[in-house]
Parts: structure tokens; C-alpha cells; sequence
């Protein structure tokens, strides 16, 4: 097996021009080395883009967010969790895995590895995220999240191309509140069973004028529900209005999840529900 | 006393806590082969063809050794002393397959990763026969080949007359126990060498016994005791996963054929389930209670799930039931219990063998009785435990200075029970989402393999021209400290630093014949052996002082590392000084050793208590406050004793709450530590730890009695309790996971 360490975008591309259909790109290595080390994966060239400015920076630009392929989860947290429309992000970063693992781990890989539990997968739609992807011919294109993941641990990247960054749009989601919690088997170092995103704009009275939410860990990917969404506008954040979204986000769970899991999921999306709107409440 | 009740750091912690210390998985010898194990992927059936070829045409690959090119001999993983009755049921590779994961192969390398990547490439053909996973599919003889029974082992024992007295209320109790996981932080492994010209073998493992190993491994390969040689090696935790010999017979059968050293080191996965799992057990239990709470007789009907192989099952149901009468006065008990074989990981040894079975099962029963007789559960408790001067009414031995009730007493006060359980119920009456409860456990124990099986131990002990000590006593130290233990007792004994003495593992080249590290014998039989082999070398330092410096011996003693004359303070002579005197004057090294037979096995035992609070919309169960009570004779290294303690409240609260390997329908196993979900050390709340200390025993150093195993076996018991005290409910299958508490919540609601 070969690696190659590129410290410049152009590097990279050159770097991968160089791979096959065996190569792979490795970030923080928290699913790679575990596949590797399964015998899952056998990749022939390993490309490191860990060395390269752009992909370790986060920028706050005034029109958008914009997040380098290498930044790491703890750096996210750090990043994102006192600024309001972010907050998801910070929330749902801080909670994958174990400061080990938040200290190697990405965003980008997250996304990338694409599995049905990542944390980052219900966030990035929450966002409607777009991905950066560089090609082996240096050229940088553009793909919303619902592109980018086709199921469960497949992404449509292909032979010679890499993701270096994530964008969001800032303008779309200013004086907005966010949050995301998750439910795994144990409170910390733990794997979501089911995680739930929010992003509400409240206006000075506390009125909601708009609403997101998104599911991760229930459907292969994640979903939006959309009817939970309209019934929040002109509402607000009570337990009234969390009763209701509790029912529609059990159904919806009920719908989309799994038999095997399906009793659980569906029971538990009452302290879910409430917990994220504890979390909503007290930003708001 | 100067040493013993001090608390000190464990001898190789630090060298552990900075990645220094060497562990058999470090090991490397010259030409040394890396091996990895081919294991069945299907649950039952019959090997047809191996084809190795893909595997070795990988340069670097030295061998593939599988079922059809390897000896028919076979050995018992379970044996750990020649005089066991057991039958040789296990080859290294099979040719039959009992369940998903039995070897059927190994492959020989130059590096780890070639090993795996050729063992992928090994092709092995079966021929699938009919399994079984469950309780009820097993009992129906699903798997069962023609002439064979799903019954495999059966048991009907009885105590005492069934009670003839009237208006007794009857109690009924359900439990199942999930299979799990020791989960040891180093997995199963083993550098076995062997120098033909010698015909000298040598085995670097883990291990609770290792002449045990050389045993099984000896008779095995059929080679004289002396030419097998085992090591005892630095160990990441055991918990019972590391006293059954597989790894072992392969490495050696491994390092024999291929004439090179050979390393075997498992992964996770194979130390999960290719290596031993606390087997599943189910239980009904029946008993007969006054209206007042006392245990007038017991009922018991027991199933333990063997997994693929009877191994130690047969012994384990019996040893259950010995369990029975460690903590409780049972005037009357009946027990009946059958061993079945699934196609699912073998069963075997699990910390407390037996007795935490026994106490869910018990404990369960007995909250049950509380219930129905509207009785407190401490109450209930306190009018059966046994008390001080009572008898293990099953061998008959005293248990002395028994001290389980002082246990529940001192427990009930410092844990608040009863402030608690007024609190959570007003704090209950008023939340809608979450509900606390409070739960206590009962366990009792032993010390050592007395009267079950004779047990003693040996000692050997001499001097330096420095005046510091070699000592040779076979230890197994699973990192529970039982080497700073025998320090600090010989320290104690010569009033000199523990850091002054010199004390390896087991070797046996190198240290006396021992029967290891089962029964929680080493600190009360190797702790009293210490004493005695340095009583014997202070003798002898008095004696040889005596002769050398013209002193009645009647007015010699020691203190402070030196030998010193009682009528004249002035006179000292340091210890130094006698062993060179001793070489020079006398011709003869300051040395002893010694033996020591015990003939007691007092009652050891604990009360925990716990406070949860369980999420109804979650599930989740959260650990708010847990108590451990331990009658523990005199600790020799208190603090040690406590962390252990905590150890065994982690591991029970993930007994209880989460950890539980289930077997799919097509026999694979939980096989990964991210879906098998240990308790961790942000879970918990800091566990409070009292000791008591009067009720010590005769036999052992100072008073000691045990702790390893006994500690653990109240601490599930306490924690589902507590939980169906919050729920109000009578859970009986374990683990209460959010799924089952949000499954029975559903449940109740529809009723």
C-alpha cells in the first residue's frame, strides 16, 4: 500500500490522478482503519489531505459557512457552539464518539462514509449542506446532500475525486435557533439509534415564523418532516406544541424505521422530542 | 501493624498507565510466526474439504495447519489440575462445527496482517447441519444428531426437610440471564516456542494457571511435565475469561510443527465469541416463606445453555447451587438443573462462577417475597441472612465471623434507605417523565477450593547480601494487585519496606506447583502460604544471628530490618549483615520455604445498595447514588479492595442494564464492543465503598477473607431492584435495557 501526504489543493488533484478504484481518501481514519483492519477494504493508495491550509480552516463568511474537509469534530464544536444557527452542528459534533475520536474524526468523512447512524448526515440536511468535491482535473463542483448520499454507506464520489469542503448558506438561516440531540445506547461514547435536528426562526415575541426538522439513524437516510414543520409555524415553543410533534415524529418514525427496532424508536421519540425542545427553549 | 491496611499503588501500574509494561501480545521472539485462526461461519455441520492453496501461495505465509493435517488428539479446556474427571472433548481444528467461529484452521505468517489477510483466503466447504440458538429450540432437540439428547447434563439435589408448618405463603420468581462478555481490555493470547534439540517447550500467556496449562498442554502433546514450560504473563484483565485453555494447545501444537516461535493474539471479536461467554440461564423459583419474611424452603428449576461445547457447564450448575447457602439461612432447599448445548459460543467461567447467577435469581426471588408480604426488602433480608457462628449447611464447614447482616445495617444507615425510598416516592407522585427506585443485594462467597477440592500452598523465600528479599510464591496477578498483596504480607511479617522484596508471576520453571488463580484463593491461601515462608526465613534469621553472634535465641526478634536482642537495646544487627555473615561464616544462604494447608473457608459477603432513576420516554436508567457494604476480614491493601469494589459496580450496573451478546437466527454472535454496550466510567457516580473488618478469618493473613469475586455478585442484584422499585414492576429478564423498560412501559399502558 502507498500513501501520498499533498500540502496543496493542487497536490491532491495530483494525487489523485494517481488512484484506482481500490484508492481511498483518508481523513481522521475513525471508520477507515477499522474497515481496513476488518479486511472490508484493502485500498492500494491511501491519499492524507490533512496537510493542506484550506481544508483545515472553518470561515464564517458573511454569505456562508464554509467548512475545510479536515476539520475535525472537537474543532467544529469549538467553532460553531456559541453562534445560534449553528448550533446543531456544535451539538451534534460534540457528542460523536469519545475526545479521542472527536479529536480525529470529520465532518466530511462522516458524510462520506455515509452510514444510516452518522450524526452528522440528519445535521447536514437540517442545512441543506452542499458538498465540495474536487476532481483528479483540479475542477471543483458542487452537490447537495440528498446527491451526494445514495444509501447506506454509498456516496457518489468516484475513482479520482475528493470532498475538501462543506458549505452552508449563512444568509438563509440568520436569526435562526438550532439544536440537535440524539438517543444511543448509553449517554456518552455512544452510536445514535435515533438523533433529531431542529432549526426554528422565532420572532421577538417568541412566534415561530419557520421551521426544520430532520431524523437520522431512523430511514437508510435522512428525512425531513415536513408536516411537523408547517404545524410549528404561528405556534410556540410549549409543551402543547411539543405534544403534538411528538406524535407526528413517532409516526413518522413508526413509518420509516426498521421492524426490528421499530417498538423503541417509535416509544422513545417522547424523550427525544423533549429533549430537544428543552434545548430549543432554553436558546431561544 | 506498619504494612497490611496501608494502601499502596499496585506494583505495575504506573509501568502500565505509561504504555511501558510488556504484555504477551509484545512479545517478540527471533523467526516468530504470527498465527490467525479460520473459524466456522455456519453454526452446525461437518468440514468436507479444506483448500489452503490461495493462502499459501502468498509469499511470507509458512503454513496453513487445519483439521486434516493436524493430530485427532484432543484435550479439556476446562482442566486446571491433574486429579479433575474429565473428558477430552476438544481437538485444536475440527472437523465438526458446532457453532459460528469453532477453529477449523490457522495460518502461520511473517507479519499479523498477512496472517489475516490468508487466513480470508483459506476456502473451507461444510456440509450444514440443523442448529439451534435459544432456550426453547435446543430443549426441542433441534440440534441434536441421531442417539444424542437434548438434555446433556441433569441434577437433583436436596437440604434438609421439606417444612411442615402451616399458613406458609407461597412466592413464585422468573429469571433469565442473558450470555456476556468479560470484557478484558487485553484480549486472549499466547507466544508458545519450542527448540527441538532441546524438546523444550516454552508458553507466554495471560493465564489464572499455569500448571494447569501444562497440564492440559503436556498430555495434549504428550510430553513430560518438565519439558513444558509456562509463564505467566502480564495480564489486562481476566474476570474468568483467562482460566480455560484454548489459545494455549494451538499456539504450542503450532509452535511444535512449524518448528518457530509463534505468536496468537485475538481480536476482539474472537475473544468475544470464539473464546468463553457467561453462559444464558433461566430459572423458576418457588419458595415457602412465614408471613414474617423467614425462608422456609427454596424450589429451584435451573436451565444453563452450555453453548457449542458442555466444557465446565456440568460443574457450574452444581456449583450454583452451593451458592444458595453462602449468604442465607436456608433451612430447606431442592434444586433441580439441566445443562443444554446450543450452537452459539461456549460457556465457561465468568467472575463469581455461579455465585451471581445465583444471587440475580435469589435476589429476584426474595424482592418478590418483599412484595408479596408487604415487607421492607432490607427487613426481609436481615431475617434470613446467616449470622455469625452459623454453618454452610450444604458441606457443612462454620462460616465464622460471618458479617452480613452488620453488612445490611450499616448500609441501610449510610445509604438513607429509608429516607430514599419516602423521598422517591413523593419525587414519583410528582414527575411525569422519570421514576427513581432503590434496590439492595445480598451475595456470599468463598476464599478458596476448601472442602470441594484440598487446597494448599507453597512458598519459597531467601535473603540477599543486601539484606532484600527474593520471594517465590506461583501468583496470577489479573492486575488486582496480588503481587503489592504477598509483598506487603512478608513485609509485614520482617517489618521491612515492601519495596524491598523481589516477587515474579508464575513460572513453572521457577515457582512451586500451584492450583492458580480460581475460588478468590490468593490472598487467603497465598497471602497465609506468604506469612508462613517468611516466618520461616525470619526463623532462620534468628537462628543463624544466634549461632553467629553468641545470642540466646530465646532474646532475639526482629523489627525494623534488622535482628535485635530484647535485654539490650544497643544491639542490632541489620539484616544485611546476617545473610553476609551467614554466606561467610557459616557457608550457608539465609533461605526457607514453606506449606501451607488450610482447613476453613469462612463466609465472605456483601450488601449493595443502589438509587436510580429510570427515564419512562427514553429508557434510559441512570445510576444516581450506589453504596458496596463488604465483609472482608482484614484488607490487606484497602484501597485496592475499593477499586476492585468499583470495578465489580461497573460491571454489575452493565449486567443489569445493558450488556447481553444475542446470537441471530443464522448463529452469529454480538462480536463487537460498539453493540455490546459496557458501562463506562462517565455512567457512574463516584461508588461508595465501606469495609468491614471484625469478622476475620482464622486462616488467612492477618484476617483477610476474599474480595475479587464476592464483590461482584451483590452488585446486579441491587441495581434491578432498584429499577423495578421505580417502575413498580417484577422485571425478570435481564438486561433492563431501554428497550425493554420502554417495551414493558408500552405494555403496561395498554393494560
Amino acid at each position: 500500500m502507498k500513501s501520498l501526504m499533498p500540502k496543496t489543493l493542487d497536490g491532491l488533484a495530483d494525487a489523485l490522478t494517481q488512484a484506482t478504484a481500490q484508492s481511498r481518501v483518508i481523513a481522521g481514519g475513525t471508520d477507515l482503519v477499522i474497515q481496513m483492519h476488518q479486511g472490508q477494504t484493502e485500498p492500494d493508495l491511501l491519499i492524507y489531505p490533512g496537510q493542506i491550509p484550506e481544508l483545515r480552516a472553518i470561515s464564517l463568511e458573511e454569505d456562508r459557512l464554509h467548512i475545510g474537509a479536515m476539520v475535525t469534530m472537537q474543532e467544529l464544536t469549538a467553532a460553531l457552539q456559541s453562534i445560534p444557527e449553528f448550533c446543531a452542528i456544535s451539538d451534534a459534533a460534540s457528542k460523536v464518539g469519545t475526545p479521542q475520536i472527536r479529536s480525529k474524526a470529520t465532518m466530511a468523512g462522516n458524510l462520506c462514509n455515509a452510514s444510516p447512524a452518522g450524526d452528522m448526515l440528519p445535521v447536514g440536511r437540517l442545512y441543506d449542506l452542499e458538498l465540495e468535491v474536487l476532481s483528479k482535473d483540479g475542477a471543483v463542483s458542487l452537490f447537495p446532500m440528498e446527491q451526494f448520499i445514495l444509501g447506506p454507506r454509498k456516496n457518489i464520489l468516484q475513482t479520482g475525486q475528493a470532498v475538501v469542503g462543506m458549505v452552508i448558506d449563512r444568509r438563509r438561516w440568520a436569526g435562526y435557533i438550532s439544536g440537535f440531540r440524539k438517543i444511543g445506547f448509553r449517554e456518552h461514547v455512544s452510536i445514535a439509534r435515533e438523533g433529531m435536528g431542529a432549526l426554528v426562526k422565532c420572532s421577538p415575541d417568541g412566534v415561530i415564523e419557520d421551521a426544520r426538522l430532520t431524523l437520522g439513524a431512523v430511514a437508510t437516510a435522512p428525512i425531513r418532516i415536513p408536516e411537523a414543520e408547517t404545524l410549528m409555524v404561528g405556534r410556540v415553543l410549549d409543551e402543547h406544541l411539543m405534544k403534538e410533534i411528538t406524535a407526528i415524529t413517532a409516526t413518522t418514525i413508526h413509518n420509516n424505521c426498521r421492524p426490528a427496532n421499530r417498538l423503541y424508536k417509535t416509544e422513545a421519540a417522547q424523550g427525544l422530542v423533549a429533549d430537544l425542545f428543552a434545548l430549543l427553549q432554553k436558546r431561544a | 501493624m506498619k504494612t497490611v491496611g496501608s494502601s499502596r499503588p499496585i506494583h505495575d501500574a504506573r509501568g502500565k498507565a505509561a504504555g511501558y509494561t510488556k504484555y504477551t501480545g509484545d512479545i517478540m521472539l527471533p523467526g516468530m510466526a504470527y498465527l490467525c485462526l479460520v473459524r466456522s461461519t455456519i453454526p452446525h455441520g461437518r468440514v468436507k474439504a479444506i483448500h489452503p492453496e490461495r493462502a499459501l501461495a502468498l509469499p511470507g505465509v509458512y503454513g496453513v495447519l487445519h483439521c486434516f493435517n493436524t493430530t485427532q488428539r484432543a484435550f479439556n479446556r476446562y482442566r486446571s489440575r491433574f486429579s479433575q474427571e474429565l473428558p477430552c472433548e476438544e481437538r485444536a481444528f475440527t472437523d465438526y462445527v458446532r457453532f459460528v467461529g469453532d477453529r477449523v484452521a490457522v495460518v502461520a505468517a511473517e507479519s499479523q496482517a498477512l496472517a489475516e489477510k490468508a487466513a480470508r483466503l483459506v476456502e473451507v466447504e461444510y456440509e450444514e447441519l440443523p442448529y439451534s440458538i435459544g432456550f426453547d429450540d435446543t430443549l426441542s432437540g433441534q440440534n441434536c444428531l441421531p442417539g444424542e439428547k437434548p438434555i446433556r447434563d441433569e441434577v437433583a439435589l436436596e437440604n434438609g426437610a421439606p417444612p411442615k408448618d402451616d399458613g406458609l405463603i407461597e412466592v413464585e420468581s422468573f429469571t433469565e440471564l442473558p450470555r456476556l462478555h468479560h470484557a478484558a481490555m487485553e484480549p486472549h493470547a499466547c507466544v508458545a516456542s519450542y527448540d527441538p534439540y532441546q524438546g523444550q517447550l516454552t508458553l507466554y500467556s495471560p493465564n489464572q494457571a499455569i500448571h494447569g496449562i501444562r497440564v492440559v498442554v503436556a498430555n495434549y502433546l504428550e510430553m513430560p511435565f518438565h519439558k513444558v514450560r509456562v509463564v505467566k504473563a502480564t495480564m489486562g484483565g481476566s474476570f474468568g475469561a483467562k482460566q480455560e485453555w484454548f489459545v494455549e494447545p494451538v499456539a504450542a501444537l503450532a509452535a511444535k510443527m512449524l518448528g518457530r516461535p509463534v505468536k496468537l493474539v485475538y481480536s476482539r471479536a474472537e475473544s468475544m465469541t470464539g473464546a468463553i461467554v457467561r453462559g444464558p440461564v433461566r430459572a423458576r423459583v418457588r419458595g415457602l416463606f412465614t408471613p414474617e419474611g423467614k425462608i422456609k424452603s427454596l424450589n429451584m428449576d435451573l436451565i444453563l445453555d452450555a453453548g457449542a461445547y458442555v466444557g465446565n457447564s456440568s460443574d457450574y450448575i452444581r456449583t450454583l447451587y452451593g451458592k444458595l447457602f453462602r449468604c442465607y439461612y436456608v433451612p430447606h432447599a431442592r434444586y433441580h438443573a439441566r445443562v443444554i448445548s446450543s450452537n452459539t459460543p461456549v460457556a465457561g467461567a465468568y467472575r463469581g462462577w455461579s455465585a451471581p447467577e445465583e444471587a440475580l435469581i435469589l435476589e429476584r426471588h426474595l424482592d418478590a417475597a418483599a412484595h408479596k408480604l408487604g415487607l421492607d426488602r432490607v427487613e426481609l433480608r436481615r431475617r434470613n441472612v446467616l449470622l455469625p457462628g452459623g454453618v454452610d449447611l450444604k458441606t457443612g464447614v462454620p462460616l465464622e465471623e460471618i458479617r452480613i447482616r452488620e453488612a445490611l445495617d450499616r448500609g441501610r444507615e449510610l445509604f438513607h434507605w429509608d429516607q430514599l425510598k419516602q423521598e422517591d416516592a413523593e419525587f414519583n407522585a410528582s414527575n411525569a417523565r422519570y421514576r427513581r427506585g432503590v434496590g439492595v443485594g445480598c451475595g456470599g462467597h468463598g476464599s478458596t477450593y476448601f472442602p470441594r477440592h484440598d487446597d494448599f500452598g507453597e512458598g519459597w523465600i531467601a535473603m540477599n547480601e543486601d539484606g532484600t528479599i527474593q520471594l517465590k510464591i506461583t501468583t496470577h496477578d489479573h492486575g488486582c494487585g496480588t503481587v503489592t498483596m504477598l509483598k506487603m504480607v512478608v513485609a509485614e511479617v520482617l517489618d521491612i519496606p515492601d519495596s524491598d522484596i523481589y516477587l515474579a508471576e508464575g513460572d513453572t520453571a521457577n515457582t512451586p506447583i500451584d492450583f492458580g488463580c480460581f475460588a478468590s484463593r490468593t490472598t487467603f491461601v497465598l497471602g497465609r502460604t506468604a506469612v508462613e515462608t517468611a516466618e520461616a526465613l525470619k526463623t532462620v534469621l534468628l537462628e543463624r544471628a544466634a549461632a553467629m553472634f553468641h545470642q540466646p535465641l530465646e532474646q532475639l526478634y526482629v523489627e525494623s530490618g534488622a535482628v535485635r536482642n530484647r535485654e539490650n537495646p544497643n544491639l542490632a544487627w541489620p539484616y544485611a549483615e546476617v545473610a553476609r555473615q551467614s554466606m561467610l561464616q557459616l557457608k550457608r544462604n539465609v533461605s526457607a520455604q514453606a506449606q501451607f494447608n488450610n482447613v476453613t473457608n469462612p463466609g465472605v459477603t456483601g450488601a449493595h445498595f443502589a438509587h436510580v432513576e429510570v427515564d419512562t420516554w427514553t429508557g434510559y436508567t441512570k445510576i444516581l447514588d450506589y453504596l458496596a457494604v463488604q465483609d472482608i476480614g482484614q484488607a490487606i491493601n484497602p484501597a485496592m479492595c475499593e477499586a476492585q469494589i468499583q470495578g465489580a459496580a461497573q460491571m454489575g450496573c452493565g449486567a443489569a442494564l445493558r450488556e447481553e451478546m444475542v446470537v441471530q437466527k443464522n448463529g452469529q454472535c454480538t462480536s463487537s464492543l460498539s453493540k455490546y454496550h459496557l458501562f463506562l466510567a462517565p455512567d457512574l457516580p463516584d461508588i461508595r465503598v465501606e469495609l468491614i473488618m471484625d469478622g476475620r478469618s482464622t486462616e488467612g493473613p492477618f484476617g483477610a477473607k476474599s474480595i475479587g469475586e464476592v464483590c461482584y455478585v451483590p452488585a446486579a442484584p441491587a441495581v434491578c431492584g432498584a429499577v423495578n422499585n421505580a417502575l413498580d414492576s417484577q422485571l425478570g429478564t435481564l438486561p433492563f435495557t431501554p428497550d425493554c423498560i420502554l417495551k414493558y412501559l408500552a405494555k403496561e399502558r395498554e393494560v
